[in-house]
């Protein structure tokens, strides 16, 4: 029998078995929107760790990672950079947001800013922001999955029948399970990816250097030396400036904790302890990463010149003789990072959509509380939004990785908007729907046109000085929202 | 008869020793944070020396990593332990 059937053999087994763990608990949560979406607000730390953990170390980490260190060199460490502070925020935000959904009934960050600033408006605009930003996320976790079975079988699978299987996977368990699907998929792929990280990590150094250490000093000598310099490359191989290293990390760091699909895991969280404990354990997930840019840094003298640089893990695997069961399960592995990412994803773009924009046509409201129709059409928008990111994943020529960096830009603009929500009483909706709209073309127009830059900083950092200067001061010129509401979200 | 909205950020209004160790805590882990970037970063962005086998500059952002970790969960304990 051929290596690959075997290695593709054991990704089949795997498929299968995130499959069964996806559908079981979704036997066991409410008919009801709040169980599909929040998850009954029953998950606890073990289970919100994982969910949390897994959805933000997708494709990106585990094929990008180490793209990045054996292309850029240190540029790679931004990843850890702006991830030691970036989850912090929700530890303040997050119980707060908490209680409020309890005793509201929210499930979306969308509802609650509806609620705090009196707009449905801006729920409308932040459904369409969140859907723009997350399908090029869910496109680029489909890439990942197609390449990794593409790469692994010699090409004997085509991109898109590795990406359409493993997604219909994904499609089927977050179609029946909602929220709890991907919380006990995410746990076991999350322990999955962790073992074969730092397994990886640590072997693949040592098998071909004979350790860490040694492998580092080869690499000195060698003509990456340069790389290894802090901030590294950008993708030209010209060094990276302070400018736009420093920029990029605060950017990322601000947006982190407001991309909805993470956001959104408050109202799924049992206690105020739940999420605070979360945040807390956060990092021993993050570290993770170390391993994982390793072998990045393992490839650079043994195979220079691998194009893409996103395939040279499964690249490397192939080429160094490793046990067949071995390759099977890092592949695995890999699919893991995608799917626990793509699940988490679609759930989250499929429920805003439905509760932060549908619902809010006034025609369709009534059908909507009808029975079990809201859950019945969230489920339809998580097969649309698939085979949308699916189309764009397969058939598409655009370039995704520069629309999802123009994301992230959008993204952070929330954050200014979540911050006023809790600990500015005198913002108001008019002032925030200005600071998010302004905050949103500036980084556009930079994005588009990064030649007018004054300075070369992260787009978003343009967007956001223009977003709080906005949102400042149209709040003190329009008249403050009622002292209830306000009351609600800050005490005074 | 109206209330008046303050203009100012509110935190905690009703607490404040909470207060002061959340301000304390978010200055430590910004300070932390412009460990990671400019100014501070360049000063330990060198490769060279090796520190247990690892660069100098992959090094420092572990550490800050640990070092925000440790903050946070000493600021968890304390906070929880008040509630008893």
């Amino acid at each position: 029998m051929e290596d690959w059937v075997i290695i593709l053999g054991i990704c089949g087994i795997y498929l299968l078995i995130t499959l069964a763990m996806g559908i079981i608990p979704g036997l066991k949560v409410s008919g009801s929107t709040d169980g599909y979406v929040a998850g009954d607000r029953s998950m606890n730390v073990f289970i919100l760790y994982f969910v949390l953990g897994a959805s933000i170390f997708s494709s990106f980490a585990f094929l990008g990672g180490p793209g990045w260190a054996y292309s850029k060199g240190a540029a790679a460490f931004y990843i850890i950079a702006y991830g030691a502070i970036g989850m912090v925020p929700f530890y303040f935000f997050g119980p707060k947001a908490r209680r409020l959904g309890e005793k509201h009934g929210f499930v979306t960050q969308a509802e609650l800013l509806e609620d705090r600033f009196n707009s449905k408006f801006l729920s409308g605009m932040l459904a369409i922001l969140t859907i723009v930003a997350l399908i090029p996320y869910l496109t680029l976790q489909m890439k990942g999955a197609g390449l990794v079975l593409n790469t692994i079988s010699e090409g004997a699978i085509p991109n898109w029948l590795g990406a359409g299987i493993a997604y219909l996977v994904v499609l089927i368990y977050v179609f029946y399970s909602g929220v709890m699907g991907v919380g006990w998929t995410n746990t076991f792929q999350g322990i999955f990816m962790l073992v074969i990280a730092w397994f990886l990590g640590i072997y693949i150094p040592y098998k071909m250097y004979g350790g860490i250490g040694s492998m580092f000093e080869q690499l000195l000598a060698s003509d990456f030396r340069e790389a290894l310099n802090a901030p590294g490359l950008t993708s030209s191989g010209t060094p990276w400036d302070w400018w736009g290293f420093s920029s990029a990390v605060i950017i990322s760091a601000i947006g982190f904790s407001m991309w909805p699909h993470f956001f959104m895991k408050a109202f799924a969280a049992k206690s105020d302890r739940t999420i605070k404990l979360t945040v807390v354990l956060y990092p021993t997930f993050q570290l993770f990463l170390v391993p994982i840019l390793l072998i990045g840094f393992a490839a650079v003298l043994a195979f220079p010149g691998v194009t893409p640089a996103d395939s040279i893990l499964p690249y490397t695997l192939l080429q160094m003789d490793l046990p067949v069961v071995l390759i099977g399960l890092v592949c695995a592995g890999t699919l893991a990072a995608s799917m626990s990412s793509g699940d988490a994803i679609v759930h989250a773009a499929a429920s805003v959509g439905v509760r932060d924009g549908v619902s809010k046509i006034s025609s369709v409201k009534d059908w909507l509380y009808t029975g079990n129709n809201e859950r019945k059409l969230i489920r339809i928008f998580v097969v649309v939004i698939s085979l949308i990111a699916y189309y764009f994943a397969v058939f598409s020529k655009t370039d995704i990785v520069s629309l999802l960096l123009g994301a992230y830009g959008g993204i952070a603009q929330m954050f200014p908007l979540v911050f006023a929500m809790f600990y500015w009483p005198r913002a108001t909706g008019k002032g925030a729907i200005a600071g998010l709209i302004g905050g949103i073309l500036v980084t556009l127009l930079f994005l588009y046109y990064p030649d007018l830059k004054p300075i070369p900083v992260h787009e978003g950092a343009y967007g956001l000085i223009v977003n709080i200067i906005l949102l400042v001061t149209i709040s003190l010129a329009t008249k403050p929202e009622s002292v209830e509401r306000i009351k609600r979200y800050t005490p005074f | 008869m109206k209330e008046h909205i303050p203009k100012t950020l509110i935190f905690s209004a009703n607490d404040s020793i909470r207060r002061k160790k959340g301000l304390i805590l978010v200055s430590v882990l910004t300070l932390f944070q412009l460990c990671l970037i400019w100014p501070i970063y360049p000063l330990f962005a060198n490769a060279t020396p090796l520190i247990l086998g690892f660069p100098m500059s992959l090094v420092w952002v572990v550490l800050i990593l640990v070092l925000s970790f440790s903050s946070l969960l000493f600021f968890f304990k304390t906070e929880t332990d008040n509630k008893g």
